[in-house]
């Protein structure tokens, strides 16, 4: 076989779940890969195609009904390219973390380095091999974009234009070519931070900085998109058709494909051939810069072994020996390993005080928004409709921000390769569950209760909802957390390349996150139908949600206790 | 203290590691066990540590049945992995307290015993750092420390000179001898005859999960005159 071919073969291999894994997940994977599609995939793919053909079908009726605008030729796509630039950008965003670790920190450099093969070879497999497995989603949206703007483009067409040989053809490459542009920035950048930088040269500290980066510029984005925007729906195709979303104006020049495949979508043959001859320059730049950058960084990177800072002082054994339960103990090692690992301090804890800055910004964003005062006066009055909704938000929330930090739903698959431990130790399967749960409870109820207290004792909500929601909020986080853990002993991943990968690459995150969605999604809409009969007190339901919760509590508990114990004794290793 | 009586282990019901295989280990007696890659040792062990669980046969340590009484028979067990890349975001001393605390060691007996085995293995002056910047080495000194941290009456250990230097290592075997010089059991698996050859009072040997040979060495070179371990070795495994 071709050596690039292999290459790539290899670096792919990396992150594949190893021999008993892909045995054990067989059926277990079929059902997996159903629900993902239709809890995942359908949706938010079925989200990108209307939201496409809404805009580019909003877009249409306004030329229709404006001369000025009529004459635009490129205004159609203007709903298309904002959804491709949100596409390119999150991709751009995500990237980074991916090709560090793919180019500079997978362990199979170890192997490759010492071959007689060219930087260029390494990195254009390493790329490929990056762009292949990274990117299932990204094309699903950018075909979901695509048949979205098909849609509303084909079936209204503006006079003298209309989809031809050149807009299939288009929507063919732009599939399969779409993420190119935004992975060679990634790749161009991160050769160069690498080969410039002496900061970066281990490993942790590059994953503390990408990931940081990646916060950063979503923040920015947010604070951008209010800036030079704002959002008003009533004129939002409007605003977009008239390029007073400056943001996008930015991201044309920067995501140049962006553009040229929408154009090249309304019929241009020229824009087209200037989309291929842009991605071919972006690879070639990959390429040029790996054969002049890439070996001189990656040939001075540390892991930090064998870098044991070596104390010369007499060891304080009395201070340092200490004796606690083992329950706590566990508990310790588990949050220990939660705050010192870069990957999980930022997705699993980091989260938790970063999605408050962004219902922050939401709110600020809102705050001229009636309806919101409305309902906060009338949660301060006690009206019963409004104090049922905010029970409905604050279990929907927690469960959703629990289910979203995955420190429940990869618990086992933390373990890894040294999952062994958790069998060999005389520690019962589920004491160690529940440490597991208490370290889940205590982050995301933690931060919950802290900020249910604040923000409702800001708004002058009273101290009996107050504590009605905290009460609720642990339940949902009680539910949520032993709901994940369950799931997780059923086929953990315990094979992965590095910590991220078994958050990024781990199914069952999606999965607990999208049953926990039907769950909450059924109860609270069962509590919902209920105060819309106007027949039950906003006491009785509300006590309703607490006793459901409570019992979900005690059925996942009971679950992880009888299945899930046995579902870790029996995984075949 | 070891009691393997027709034990099989086989994998996703295809592989079959172990086939029916028995031994014992007695109260002082080092025992090495030796075998090809892929022969099952690992899996024996594993199953000795309580890791997986065999299809067929009972496997008792210290008076435990490892599948009826598991936290009893592990809690008697000193069991050292084959890879000791584990927890790497703990502190060394962080690491032996956790063990310390899961094997419930008295405060008192774990920092006299943690100050004793560290000087021995020379890793006091690492254990403030996170294993992740050990090396391969000290990583398997810290599991040989935190696998004797609560005393165990059994040791049951993997390849457990993989990596240690040429001092670590001797002091390991030294301690080896040592506990079973006090009545206790020491059960390893290697691939150095020399290792076996100087330590062990007997060897069990096995191929494709089969015993090959169960004794001591001195009567197996008897059986074969004229041939050093090494060449018995391969003749039983069929390399010769």
């Amino acid at each position: 076989m071709n050596v690039f071919l292999q290459l790539i073969k290899i670096t792919m291999s990396n992150v594949e779940p190893s021999i008993e894994e892909k045995k054990r997940s067989k059926v277990f994977g079929v059902v997996v890969a159903i629900l993902i599609i239709l809890l995942l995939f359908v949706p938010i793919c079925g989200f990108t195609a209307l939201m496409v053909y809404a805009l580019t079908d909003g877009i249409s009726t306004l030329q229709a009904s404006n001369e000025v605008y009529a004459q635009s030729a490129s205004a159609i796509t203007a709903g298309l390219s904002m959804i491709l630039h949100i596409v390119a950008l999150f991709s751009f965003i995500f990237g980074f973390n991916v090709i560090m670790s793919v180019f500079y920190f997978s362990s199979d450099l170890e192997y490759l380095l010492p071959l007689p093969i060219s930087p260029m070879k390494i990195v254009g497999a390493k790329l490929a091999s990056t762009m292949i497995s990274e990117n299932v989603m990204e094309c699903l949206l950018v075909i979901s974009a695509l048949i979205g703007f098909m849609v509303g483009y084909g079936f209204d067409p503006p006079v003298g234009s209309g989809l031809n040989i050149v807009s299939f053809l288009a929507m063919i490459i732009g599939v399969v070519t779409f993420p190119v542009l935004p992975i060679c920035y990634c790749a161009v950048i991160c050769m160069i931070v690498m080969a410039v930088s002496r900061v970066f040269k281990n490993k942790d500290r590059v994953s503390k900085a990408t990931q940081l980066s990646t916060v950063v510029i979503l923040l920015a984005l947010v604070i951008l998109m209010q800036v030079t925007g704002g959002f008003n729906p009533d004129t939002f195709v409007e605003n977009l058709v008239n390029g007073n979303f400056k943001v996008f104006g930015i991201l044309d020049k920067i995501f140049v494909t962006v553009p040229l495949l929408s154009s090249a979508l309304a019929g241009s043959v020229l824009s087209l051939l200037l989309y291929i001859l842009v991605n071919a320059a972006a690879v070639g730049l990959v390429l040029l810069c790996a054969s002049k950058l890439y070996f001189k960084a990656v040939v001075s990177l540390n892991n930090g072994q064998g870098k044991a800072k070596s104390t010369e002082k007499e060891y304080n054994f009395d201070k340092k020996v200490k004796q606690s339960r083992p329950t706590v103990t566990y508990l310790k090692k588990e949050l220990k390993i939660l705050f010192r690992t870069p990957a999980y301090l930022m997705n699993c804890l980091g989260i938790n005080l970063i999605w408050p800055v962004f219902i922050y910004l939401f709110v600020v964003m809102q705050k001229q928004n009636a309806a919101m005062s409305g309902f906060i006066d009338q949660i301060r009055n006690g009206e019963d409709a409004a104090v049922v909704h905010l029970a409905v938000i604050v279990f929907a929330v927690s469960v959703i921000l629990t289910s979203l930090n995955c420190i429940a739903s990869s618990a086992i698959t933390r373990e890894g390769k040294h999952f062994d431990v958790m069998r060999y130790l005389p520690f019962s399967m589920m004491a160690q569950i529940n440490a597991k749960a208490l370290a889940s409870i205590i982050i995301s109820g933690g931060s919950l209760v802290v900020y249910i207290t604040a923000s409702f004792a800001i708004f002058g909500i009273s101290v009996f909802l107050i504590g009605y929601s905290i009460m609720l909020s642990l339940l949902a986080v009680l539910f949520t957390t032993y709901l994940g853990i369950y799931i997780d002993t059923i086929n953990p991943k315990l094979v992965w390349e590095d910590e991220l990968n078994a958050l990024r690459g781990n199914y069952h995150v999606f999965y607990n996150m999208g049953l926990e969605l039907i769950i909450t999604g059924a109860l609270c809409g069962g509590i919902e139908y209920l105060r819309s009969i106007d027949f039950f007190p906003a006491a009785f339901l509300q006590s309703l949600l607490l006793m459901i919760a409570g019992l979900l509590c005690l059925r996942f508990y009971i679950l992880c206790k009888e299945k899930g114990t046995k579902n870790l004794l029996n995984l075949e290793l | 203290m070891i009691d393997f009586k027709a034990v099989s282990k086989t994998y996703n019901g295809k592989v079959k590691a172990l086939d029916n295989m028995n031994f014992s280990v007695g109260e002082g007696e080092l025992v090495g066990f030796i075998g090809p890659n892929g022969s099952g040792k690992t899996t024996t062990i594993k199953l000795l540590s309580g890791v997986i669980v065999p299809d067929k046969g009972s496997i008792t340590v210290n008076g435990f049945d490892v599948r009826k009484q598991p936290l009893k028979a592990k809690a008697s067990i000193g069991y050292i992995p084959d890879n000791p890349d584990i927890f790497l975001r703990l502190k060394g001393i962080e690491f032996l307290n956790f063990i310390g605390d899961v094997y419930k060691v008295p405060v008192d007996d774990r920092k006299k015993r943690i100050e004793e085995l560290a000087e021995r293995f020379e890793l006091t002056n690492a254990l403030d750092s996170q294993t992740l910047s050990y090396s391969h080495g000290m990583r398997q000194k810290l599991m040989v420390i935190a696998a004797l941290l609560h005393k165990p009456k059994v040791w049951i250990l993997d390849e457990p000179m993989t990596g240690l230097d040429p001092k670590s290592a001797f002091e390991l075997k030294q301690m080896m001898r040592e506990h079973t010089q006090q009545g206790n059991s020491v059960f390893f698996s290697t691939h150095v005859l020399e290792v076996a050859e100087k330590l062990c009072d007997k060897v069990i040997i096995i191929k494709k999960g089969h015993k090959l040979y169960d004794g001591t060495l001195a009567e197996l070179e008897k059986k074969n005159k004229d041939k050093n371990l090494e060449d018995i070795f391969l003749s039983l495994t069929g390399k010769n």
